[in-house]
């Protein structure tokens, strides 16, 4: 066996990895696209049939890449057969058969977006941090991310940084109610923003504690 | 510390569903609790945090590209701390073929921790990542939902266990109790769990799970039944289970370390 031969199922892993990566984030897909070569991307379009005119199989690429790639930059291909890169099927293809077809590129889920698709990891590890966030983000940043959350999230984040020290919200509080006490309770105060320039990389006010290491 | 593994190879029998809750459970009678989300689905861990694809999970830890502190997580849920899983845990299998002591993994990073229960929730398969929370393990848990399939296949599941156990040089590995999960109380129900408790005398746990409507609603707020309706037949059921579980598998109060048996 020759080394390449060899080094074929890692490389095929670290691709099908990429590709379930790019496949689960569609704007990590979106980004990839934008950084690949426009021409290489016309190469891996469908191959030209004796029954469809090129001219019009370009038009369909064009919509297929556009959908593939909301807000790409990619320039429109333009409808010229003559100016039309050679496809791959073409060259051996006799006239009058179906092509060899070429295999498209994945570029995100075939079956549409992730019915849940949960929180952002950039909300950290756990509980998330609302006084950072606001620091982050502002005050509008974290009324987006608190509408993004669920009740148990937005109960979890008043628990744990005790935003309700007198017990006043309800167990079954509507999660509107909980999200506008996070939002007035993170607004920094003078202290905050006096402690935030002496130590700016801190947002936290509190931590959790765990058990220790045995 | 104690560490209980939930497993059934079948889908769909309230693994996951059992974890959380009686993570919460445990909780709130006073204990620490860890969750490991060996499954690749990453239920428990949207369950407890509202996250899907969080990272670094125990794919990470297994694949030593991580530490523990790194991957543990805090919950939605007061006392109870998460290694989450991911969805390259559904590959891992492949990955971890060649490497050495791959059925130790789990056990080696747990190695030193202090919680008072670990629960291990694991995917409907034997794989190396079940593997990994047989050995990592004192205790099973084995959770069947209230059917007839469920019912075809628990002889070959336990043997199964019973088998790798062997393969895998695990001399302390017993069976905790079977839970049954989503009963309802009519004929049916008390004729399949009839079956049940004849077949597995001594083994079932007295508390059974119900099926009901507020336990599948606190998933949908990344919440337990506990927390969310505590009261509902659900949370009263989950809170039983917490304390017989706690009965059956006392917490030594120490440092989890487990060690590989050296065979002669």
């Amino acid at each position: 066996m020759s080394d390449d031969e060899c080094a074929t199922p890692p490389l095929a892993r670290l691709l099908r990895a990429l590709a379930d990566e790019v496949a689960r984030d569609p704007d990590l897909a979106a980004r990839v696209m934008r950084a690949a070569d426009p021409e290489a991307l016309r190469l891996l379009a469908p191959p030209a049939t004796a029954s469809v005119p090129l001219s019009k199989q370009m038009a369909n690429t064009d919509t297929l890449l556009a959908t593939a790639l909301p807000g790409s930059d990619l320039s429109p291909l333009v409808p010229d057969e003559a100016a039309a890169p050679a496809l791959p099927g073409d060259d051996h293809a006799p006239s009058g058969t179906t092509p060899r077809r070429t295999r498209l590129p994945r570029t995100g889920s075939r079956f549409g977006t992730p019915t849940i698709p949960g929180r952002g990891t950039e909300l950290g590890q756990g509980v998330p941090d609302p006084f950072a966030l606001w620091a982050e983000r502002g005050e509008d940043g974290l009324r987006v991310v608190l509408d993004g959350l669920r009740a148990g999230t937005l109960r979890a984040i008043i628990r744990a940084h005790q935003l309700d020290p007198q017990g006043k919200m309800p167990a079954n509080a509507p999660e509107q109610r909980m999200r506008a006490l996070i939002l007035s309770a993170s607004r920094p105060t003078r202290d905050d923003a006096r402690s935030a320039a002496d130590h700016p990389t801190s947002g936290t006010r509190r931590n959790h504690t765990r058990p220790k290491e045995g | 510390m104690t560490a209980i593994c939930i497993a059934n190879n079948k889908g769909g029998v309230g693994k996951t569903t059992t974890v959380v809750n009686l993570a919460a459970g445990l909780a709130r009678l006073g204990h620490s609790v860890l969750v490991v989300d060996a499954d690749g689905q990453s239920n428990a861990t949207y369950a407890l945090t509202g996250s899907v694809h969080p990272t670094p999970s125990l794919y990470d830890l297994l694949m030593d590209t991580a530490k523990f502190d790194q991957a543990l997580w805090t919950t939605n849920e007061e006392h109870i701390w998460l290694i989450p899983g991911d969805g390259r845990l559904q590959n891992i299998d492949v990955e971890l073929a060649a490497k050495p002591g791959r059925e130790w993994r789990l056990t080696r990073a747990l190695n030193g921790q202090s919680f008072d229960y670990i629960l291990i929730d694991t995917p409907p398969s034997l794989g190396v990542v079940t593997q990994n929370a047989l050995v990592a393990a004192q205790h099973v848990i084995v959770p069947v939902a209230l059917s007839e399939f469920s019912l075809i296949g628990m002889d070959k599941l336990l043997s199964t266990i019973d088998e790798l156990s062997d393969q895998l040089d695990i001399d302390d590995l017993d069976l905790l109790g079977i839970v049954v999960t989503f009963y309802e109380e009519n004929r049916l129900g008390r004729e399949t769990f009839g079956v049940l408790e004849k077949k597995f005398e001594g083994q079932l746990f007295e508390t059974h799970i119900p099926k009901h409507n507020k336990i599948e609603e606190a998933h949908r707020r990344n919440e337990s039944v506990l927390t969310f309706a505590p009261t509902s037949p659900g949370g009263l059921a989950y809170a039983e289970l917490a304390r017989e579980v706690k009965k059956r598998a006392t917490s030594t109060g120490e440092a989890y370390s487990r060690r590989r048996v050296a065979r002669g």
